[in-house]
């Protein structure tokens, strides 16, 4: 695994994020400004300035012409890739700490925090390319249930059809995306609920909390599906495409770290197999907790931002995908078989 | 661990792998049957791309 190390922020990372074709990496950070990296060598395409707080969150839109970051300013910014412009601006009552649009990136979440008396919110806002101003009026506001805990996280499942949100006391939602009614609710984590990504088909996903696990839910029947433990607060899960993997990073917090060997803090991003459970493999690099993990969109490797403040991206060699359990072979070669006769 | 416990564990490992995996696989039959249902099951996309060599 060649790892290359993306310096650039000054701050801790809060999010990295691969465009649809995985040709570009993208990552906010707490000293308030957006890099655009190319993920094939490393080297930093551009940044785009214009928040004056930390930023939470970014996502971009399937054609990677534009990107939205939402900041700890209050605001949500839409962005042009190409020249880095940013050409609108969504206020908001308080901080922003995540956006994602839909499918067609026709609509986008805003997820709000719960702070000076003012409820956290998941808002819909829709958008259209074909114009710069957008339209501030929301299509939806997600009002979090008295019983649950503040939203931390959130994102489209399979068809736009749902929101499925995280809390800060372990819960997980299923929210009508049309509607905003809570569907499901369920707790699977005993702590807060970091991170919250999808398998590429987006009909399950993978939360990570800070009670040190992970776990794999359907978004249909709203079951756990898989439970992984990571001996360590997990703040970001990704499900792998091509092997049947997931990846977990986390740490200590620095304040709970006593020493200053990094070995203490569990700094590592951890493979486990997805249906098997078992640890597969670490990495290890960061010299702080890891905030966030991204997969390449084709699963040839995948990026991590610390809060040492670096970007570590990685292409996995050929072995990553050439390891096969007896019982995966075996399978792989009935199936094959099975195919044949079947043509 | 004489050896016939050994292979008894390494047996009983492989059973358990082979049975999640069974699981998994009906649970993504299940759900991909599903996706069929709703029209929004999507093909694995074969990459259209020229290799020059």
């Amino acid at each position: 695994m060649r790892p290359i190390l993306l310096k650039g922020h000054e701050r801790p990372l809060s999010q990295v994020k691969f465009n649809r074709d995985g040709d570009l990496l993208f990552s906010v950070s707490k000293d308030s400004v957006a890099s655009i990296w190319y993920s094939s060598n490393g080297e930093r395409l551009g940044t785009l300035n214009g928040h004056s707080g930390a930023i939470s969150a970014i996502d971009i839109d399937p054609t990677t012409t534009f990107a939205i970051t939402g900041s700890a300013d209050f605001s949500a910014k839409l962005w042009r890739v190409e020249t880095g412009e940013c050409i609108f601006t969504w206020n908001t009552v308080t901080p922003v700490r995540g956006v994602e649009f839909n499918k067609d990136a026709s609509k986008v979440l805003v997820l709000t925090a719960e702070v000076m008396g003012h409820p956290g919110t998941i808002s819909i806002y829709p958008v259209d390319f074909t114009k710069e101003e957008q339209s501030t009026e929301p299509l939806l506001v997600i009002k979090r249930q008295p019983e649950l805990g503040v939203f931390t996280v959130a994102g489209w499942s399979y068809g736009d059809k749902y929101i499925i949100a995280g809390h800060n006391d372990g819960s997980i939602s299923k929210i009508d995306a049309e509607t905003g009614e809570f569907l499901e609710t369920a707790k699977y984590h005993e702590g807060i609920v970091t991170d919250l990504q999808f398998s590429p088909d987006r009909t399950y996903f993978i939360t990570s909390s800070k009670d040190q696990s992970a776990v794999l839910v359907d978004v249909l029947e709203f079951k756990l599906l898989k439970q992984y433990q990571a001996k360590a607060p997990v703040n970001s899960a990704v499900i792998t495409p091509v092997k049947d993997y997931i990846i977990l990073g986390g740490g200590q917090d620095a304040k709970d770290v006593t020493t200053t060997k990094s070995a203490d803090g569990k700094f590592e991003s951890k493979i486990f197999h997805k249906i098997f459970k078992d640890e597969i493999g670490r990495i290890k690099g960061h010299f702080g907790p890891i905030n966030t993990i991204a997969i390449h969109p084709k699963g040839t490797g995948f990026a991590s931002g610390g809060e040492d403040g670096y970007v570590r991206l990685h292409h996995f060699d050929q072995p990553y995908f050439d390891f096969q359990y007896d019982v995966e072979k075996t399978a792989a070669a009935t199936n094959k078989a099975s195919l044949q006769t079947a043509s | 661990l004489d050896s016939m416990e050994a292979d008894a564990n390494l047996r009983e490992i492989i059973m358990r792998r082979k049975k999640l995996l069974k699981e998994w696989k009906e649970y993504r039959d299940f759900v991909e049957a599903h996706l069929k249902e709703l029209g929004l099951y999507e093909e694995e996309k074969k990459e259209d791309v020229e290799v020059i060599e």
